[in-house]
């Protein structure tokens, strides 16, 4: 047996169903149990992100990483709490009230493919070659289209997504899936969280999604100075 | 439309859980589901391009649409042969064309 370290979060936080809480002076883990020769799998993920999703919306909560895995209660004191403790305190003073939201808005993509045709200047470069096939060719200028549509999407999604950014503390692109998806998380006060579900609910010109809230995974503090036992 | 932190809209989100959190150097990290990223990865290359060369078709057929001389059939093997005929009702191979009174009887 070992357990599975999902985040850290104050010691006053009330223990959460379905993991455990192991204290350590002013802070806590949250672990879940992984049964002797069980390798994490996706279960366990969603069941991670499920419990501290739950928990942010009561308290700061720094994630840890997928796969942090401590032999024991006593490790986890001593290898993860104590040591990092003054790291921990900053990171949790720093989110207390905060919550991260990824929304995703997709653009329909002829509508996009239009736009991009009729603000493109140089349209003649897509036309029908006669003669042999070249399929690099044809890549390059394919990729120059999927650019141009994503250059498109992200100056629309911003357009929408003004309102959220002016009460965002924070905002970052999330990797990108297809030049006419945005997606994006958001840093958000806790007491935001409505508006913004409402907003997005009420967007016209694409199918938006919300999901949060979620612990601040995209938006930890860079290295503190008294980093010791830290790595990125 | 929005999703609240249910687990249908959780598991868009699952990605950020591999590559961000922190790291605590003392314990153990497992190295996990390598392979299905992977997988992941060599299938986004490949909707790339298919995605390309679609798009690029897309402008062509846009060029065609804004200067007028859009095809009647979209393929463009057949665009040659198209423009020089007089447009016509395409006839399926094996079917017998319906009598028409005013036309000149067919060739046999």
């Amino acid at each position: 047996m070992s357990l599975l370290l999902y985040g850290v979060v104050r010691a006053a936080h009330p223990e959460p169903e379905g993991c455990r809480l192991v204290g350590w002076r002013d802070l806590a883990v949250l672990a879940g149990v992984l049964p002797a020769g069980h390798s994490p799998g996706e279960a366990d993920a969603l069941a991670q992100l499920r419990v501290l999703s739950t928990v942010v919306a009561q308290g700061p909560v720094v994630p840890l990483r997928f796969g942090t895995i401590a032999a024991d209660e006593d490790a986890v004191r001593t290898d993860v709490l104590a040591p990092a403790a003054a790291g921990l305190r900053t990171q949790l003073d720093r989110l207390d009230g905060l919550v991260e939201v990824h929304v995703y808005l997709r653009f329909d993509e002829d509508t996009g493919l239009r736009a991009v045709h009729s603000t493109s200047p140089d349209t003649r470069r897509f036309s029908v070659r006669r003669g042999p096939i070249d399929i690099q060719a044809q890549l390059r200028l394919g990729e120059l289209v999927s650019d141009r549509l994503t250059a498109w999407r992200t100056a629309r999604a911003q357009e929408l997504l003004a309102p959220i950014t002016a009460v965002a503390r924070d905002s970052t692109p999330l990797p990108d899936r297809d030049p006419v998806e945005d997606r994006r998380a958001f840093l958000l006060p806790r007491d935001r969280l409505a508006s913004a579900r409402t907003l997005v609910a009420k967007l016209t010109g694409a199918h938006a999604e919300l999901v949060g809230p979620l612990p601040a995974y995209s938006f930890l503090a860079a290295r503190p100075e008294r980093a010791s036992r830290w790595g990125w | 439309m929005t999703a609240p932190a249910s687990g249908g809209g959780l598991a868009d989100a699952l990605n950020i859980l591999l590559d961000k959190g922190l790291v605590i150097d003392a314990t153990i990290r497992v190295s996990i589901i390598g392979i299905e990223i992977l997988s992941i990865e060599a299938r986004i290359v490949i909707a790339s391009v298919d995605t390309y060369i679609r798009y690029l078709e897309a402008m062509q057929r846009l060029n065609a649409v804004s200067s007028g001389t859009a095809p009647t059939v979209a393929h463009p093997v057949t665009h040659g042969i198209a423009g020089a005929l007089p447009a016509s009702p395409p006839i399926p191979v094996g079917a017998v064309p319906a009598p028409v009174a005013a036309a000149p009887p067919a060739n046999p």
